[in-house]
């Protein structure tokens, strides 16, 4: 009964985007889709107890139709005003390229900046990627009602603006993956990292891939798709070795090594070959490829940093900002020492000031230098509330010198 | 000039066993050996299969379907080219210039007949190669198996979701080599019933790993073979 239910769970997530994606098409809104979504498993799960159908998309697709199309008369019956549900569209079969475009259609109205980005966040999450809202509620460490708000308020923004449920146009296209592109990475960057508790939630950053994923399969050839599959890949598998056995943050100079995930790193790596081939590609191919020399170096020290400052460079060319600017100073101190790095961070401090890893990266520039460092750790304890983080700082505190030798 | 069916047989076990820099230098090479096939005109498809675990082989025996779940035993089949080649002797040649993770061999194969489409992951949706599987007591037997097998399925693939395949000569026509660079027959033994060999090998869009089973289970070639199922990587 348990293997049934997981199993049954399985086939529900997987599926949900495919069939909301074709019934917002036929009943119009996303709301209708979701009832008669909701309905249609009510009505699967006895009869799937000897075991899911061969093609419980086509299957679920049909019962909420059913169910839909009942519902609809039962409101014409009750309010004769009510828009008339063409029936012929509920029985047309749906064709393969149909259901691809129903839940890349999804995902561009979910993801449409009509709405705001935590909002789109929150939509796709549910919508898309088929997680409850106490679930996304767990994940962001949000109250449920938050969430459940959020929800119905984007909904709502969708009718009242009338946002359009369809692909872009070829020339808004780049901007609208844009759009949809943030929406995973920071799906995966909320359970990298997150920004309270917990230092990471592998859920969500396994939810960001497989969202990444189903980009990939249905918009194979845009670069940048890959590009993010392959920097979350890469990423996603050194999670393990962030925190030690007692959950303390490690700094990639610190982890086993060994215990990466190789194969999430060939998926990354061959993910960023098709974005190579592809050409055209942007920021996060760029990141791709710099979380690809990390993933494939044996040790820290034995990093190709001269490799990694020059997508940097490429990077500070294409997306000028402190954050890519901070981050490319490691590589720098890696290269050509703590001065050269303390050197390179002068001129961040103003745009930086509120952020926690630009004290932490000072403070470490400075500890090799044999400078007191102990203030610039104590303000990037200030800053961050990551519980790991926060001890991580403490520890370094507690281990600086009290003056400079 | 013929065409030659190069078919990568993996070790899993050892390639997964390499470092990620060995993997990466692993991968570059490769595309190296692309680009220089393709620059020479020889190039005529490739493609990448993801791992055997993700893979399923299908068939059906006395009206009962049998689905076996990988991964399955080393080697497994974990891509493949399609040269064009004066003969075996220069397909060979070519062949063993692949570049192939530690255990690898590499199967070459005359094409006897099909069609290949280009770009088969550049278009939405998942693509799947199917592998036509046969066993039979000799080679006799397992070419009249295929034989039987292609006719009655030439007609059998949805338009919409079909993306071309190939039909390939006999084992005894093709020759192996080992990433270690030795050559040899494609089976160390004789013909044995319980050795399933591939005779062709076609690919589809499917929208899901259980809607290509399902598709597999229904249709002519698991009835007196098998298929292998497997996803290309997009890569």
């Amino acid at each position: 009964m348990e293997e049934l239910n997981r199993t049954l769970e399985d086939v529900l997530r997987r599926e949900k985007s495919r069939v909301v994606g074709a019934l917002v098409r036929t009943l119009g809104n996303i709301d209708a889709a979701e009832e008669a979504f909701q309905e249609a498993v009510l009505a699967a799960l006895p009869s799937w107890r000897t075991g899911a159908p061969a093609n419980p998309a086509a299957w679920l697709t049909t019962a909420a139709k059913n169910y839909a199309r009942d519902a609809a008369r039962h409101r014409r019956i009750v309010d004769a005003k009510a828009p008339l549900l063409v029936e012929k569209d509920m029985v047309a079969p749906a064709t393969f390229d149909s259901i691809s475009d129903d839940a890349l259609r999804l995902i561009f109205t979910c993801c449409h900046p009509a709405l705001t980005l935590d909002s789109q966040v929150a939509l796709t999450l549910k919508v898309v990627a088929g997680l409850t809202s106490d679930e996304i509620a767990r994940a962001f460490l949000s109250p449920e009602k938050t969430i459940t708000q959020r929800i119905s308020r984007a909904k709502k923004t969708i009718e009242e603006q009338r946002l359009p449920y369809e692909v872009p146009e070829h020339a808004e296209l780049p901007e609208r993956l844009a759009s949809v592109l943030t929406v995973v990475y920071l799906v995966f960057n909320e359970g990298h990292t997150t920004r309270e508790g917990p230092l990471m939630r592998l859920d969500l950053q396994a939810e960001a891939l497989r969202l990444c994923r189903l980009l990939c399969d249905l918009l194979p050839n845009e670069p940048e798709v890959f590009g993010l599959f392959a920097l979350i890949s890469c990423s996603f598998a050194r999670a393990e070795t962030r925190t030690d056995e007692r959950g303390e943050l490690l700094l990639l100079s610190e982890q086993n090594r060994s215990r990466w995930d190789r194969r999430a790193i060939k998926e990354g790596l061959l993910a960023l070959q098709r974005a190579r081939r592809l050409a055209g590609g942007g920021s996060y191919v760029l990141q791709a490829e710099i979380s690809a020399c990390h993933a494939t170096a044996p040790t820290w020290a034995d990093t190709e940093w001269p490799r990694i400052l020059g997508f940097y460079d490429k990077l500070l060319a294409l997306t000028p900002s402190p954050v890519v600017a901070l981050n490319r100073t490691v590589a720098v101190c890696m290269q050509d020492g703590p001065a050269a790095g303390l050197e390179s961070l002068a001129g961040l401090e103003a745009p930086l000031a509120g952020y926690h890893l630009f004290y932490a990266l000072r403070a470490d520039c400075r500890a090799r230098l044999g400078q007191d460092a102990r203030d610039d750790y104590r303000r990037a304890l200030e800053l961050t509330n990551n519980e790991s983080e926060r001890r991580f700082l403490e520890r370094k505190i507690d281990e600086s010198p009290s003056s400079a030798m | 000039m013929p065409d030659f069916m190069v078919l990568i047989h993996e070790n899993e076990a050892s390639s997964t066993g390499l470092t990620p820099r060995e993997t990466r230098a692993l991968l570059d090479s490769q595309a190296a050996y692309e680009q220089k096939l393709r620059a020479t005109a020889a190039y005529r498809d490739g493609e990448r299969l993801r791992p055997s675990a993700e893979g399923r082989r299908v068939s059906r025996r006395d009206g009962e379907r049998r689905i076996e779940k990988g991964p399955f035993a080393d080697p497994t089949l974990s891509g493949y080219y399609v040269l064009q080649a004066a003969n075996l002797e220069a397909a060979l040649e070519l062949a063993e210039q692949c570049p192939s993770s530690p255990g690898a061999e590499l199967e070459v194969r005359p094409l006897m007949k099909g069609h290949l489409e280009h770009d088969k992951t550049g278009q939405q949706g998942r693509v799947f190669a199917f592998g036509v599987l046969g066993s039979a007591a000799n080679e006799r037997a397992w070419i009249d198996i295929m034989d039987r097998i292609d006719e009655r399925t030439h007609d059998h693939f949805p338009a919409e979701r079909f993306r071309g395949g190939v039909r390939l000569e006999a084992p005894g026509r093709g020759r192996r080599v080992s990433s270690s660079g030795g050559r040899r027959a494609v089976f160390d033994g004789p013909f044995l019933e319980t050795k399933e060999v591939i005779g062709g090998l076609f690919f589809m869009r499917m929208a899901t790993l259980d809607e290509a089973v399902e598709w597999a289970s229904q249709s002519e070639f698991v009835k007196l073979g098998s298929l292998e199922i497997r996803e290309l990587w997009r890569s």
